[in-house]
């Protein structure tokens, strides 16, 4: 029906950068939704961190291949590398329980990112936004059982890992491109969220457990529009 | 209160990019595209946290945007308002005789052109008609729609665009 695709296209260009859209969400609704939960950025100095971090970074300097696989989208090349191994070590290296809930909640981000670049690239198809949803879903359904039903003290190591979860190293990749991400949006709620989680962890995993809960519900949503959007297109296409 | 904040970020996610969009098309100045997109968003949502009442988010979104644009040229360079209304009006009614078709001949006349040559020689115009096009060939909205967030009737719309079809192609063959 609208012609003058040149300019279109052309227009297509100019849109908001992810940083800009982020701090835009940020100031207007005063807080960053989807919720990002607390994370501290001095989390490296720990021992616990150290030894990993330093068999990671021989990796990371050696193997490009995994930290290239980062931004790969759905169809692409790398994809299944940073699925299967970037991720799968990323949840591994998490030390405890409610991290390893955090770092669900981020896979589980990651696959609506995934799904809106694939969706401005016009790329987004019926399929993929059903493998991308089947995976969301299973990232957000751990996230939740890791977050736990009941408020409880913190838990201590000895829960066991999941058994799938294999230790790799290559994880730094991530944890700094977290950093890195937590700098630009979060810089202005980290501060908020310190606040409270310097009183006690219980009351801190109760705030947890409901921003990630309110967090996986309006990226589930998001998620499904696409996944409508990329359905209805597909039809159009048909015709 | 819940859905009402989950509708708009909703709204926020869908039509962030093509307001800012529209706005880039109006501004020279990024930042200030920038500035107007979000104030657009902030206001509507106070708006609505309020208890007003918006029965389509997407034209009200437009219409408000509009608006701050509108604000921002009184305020930086009232001499572009008579640009703004330059030549509407009068041959109106010859307009109207001119067959269906030649805007097709334009659009394919200007189709022609690069895209980043097209989308310069748009930005020259006069606003009026960098406004019309740009919510018609890039927003993607019809005539009726642009109508109703400008407030003016779809023929009178419709007008203009062929009009702004015109200058826009006259611009991109003279520099060749």
């Amino acid at each position: 029906m609208t012609n003058l695709h040149n300019i279109r296209n052309e227009a297509e260009k100019i849109r908001l950068r992810s940083a800009e859209k982020s701090a835009m969400r940020a100031s207007i609704f005063g807080t960053p939704t989807p919720v990002v939960l607390h994370r501290s950025s001095y989390v490296f100095l720990s021992p616990r961190y150290l030894v990993p971090l330093f068999v990671v970074l021989v990796v990371f300097i050696g193997g490009g291949t995994t930290s290239a696989a980062q931004g790969a989208l759905p169809g692409d090349l790398l994809y299944p590398v940073k699925v299967s191994i970037n991720e799968t070590v990323e949840v591994a290296l998490a030390p405890t329980p409610a991290a390893k809930a955090e770092v669900q909640v981020r896979l589980a981000e990651r696959r609506v990112e995934e799904a809106q670049k694939l969706s401005l690239q016009g790329r987004l198809n019926k399929k993929t936004a059903k493998i991308l949803s089947d995976d969301f879903d299973e990232h957000a359904a751990r996230a939740v059982a890791l977050a736990g039903p009941e408020p409880q003290e913190q838990i201590t190591a000895a829960a066991p890992a999941e058994p799938e979860e294999t230790l790799a190293p290559a994880q730094t990749t991530m944890m700094f491109q977290a950093t890195i991400e937590a700098t630009t949006t979060e810089a202005t709620t980290t501060l908020e969220q310190e606040k409270p989680s310097l009183k006690k962890s219980k009351d801190r995993r109760n705030v947890l457990r409901e921003s990630l809960r309110e967090s996986l519900r309006i990226q589930s949503d998001i998620l499904q529009e696409l996944k409508t959007r990329a359905s209805e297109t597909e039809l159009q296409n048909e015709r | 209160m819940r859905d009402l904040e989950k509708t708009f970020n909703h709204a926020f996610e869908s039509y962030s990019d093509e307001l800012f969009r529209h706005a880039s098309m109006r501004m020279k100045d990024r930042d200030r595209a920038l500035e107007l997109t979000q104030e657009c968003f902030m206001k509507v949502w106070e708006y609505a946290q309020k208890g007003g009442e918006i029965r389509e988010l997407r034209p009200f979104l437009y219409r408000t945007l509009r608006h701050l644009i509108i604000d921002e040229y009184r305020r930086k360079k009232p001499v572009s308002l008579e640009q703004m209304v330059e030549g509407d009006g009068d041959e109106r009614s010859v307009e109207d005789l001119l067959p269906q078709d030649e805007s097709n001949t334009l659009e394919a006349a200007i189709e022609r052109f690069e895209g980043k040559r097209a989308l310069a020689a748009l930005q020259e115009l006069p606003d009026a008609y960098r406004e019309a096009l740009s919510m018609r060939y890039i927003d993607g909205l019809s005539p009726r729609e642009i109508g109703d967030i400008v407030g003016e009737t779809e023929n009178s719309v419709s007008v203009r665009i062929h009009r702004g079809l015109k200058k826009l192609k006259e611009l991109l063959e003279h520099h060749d």
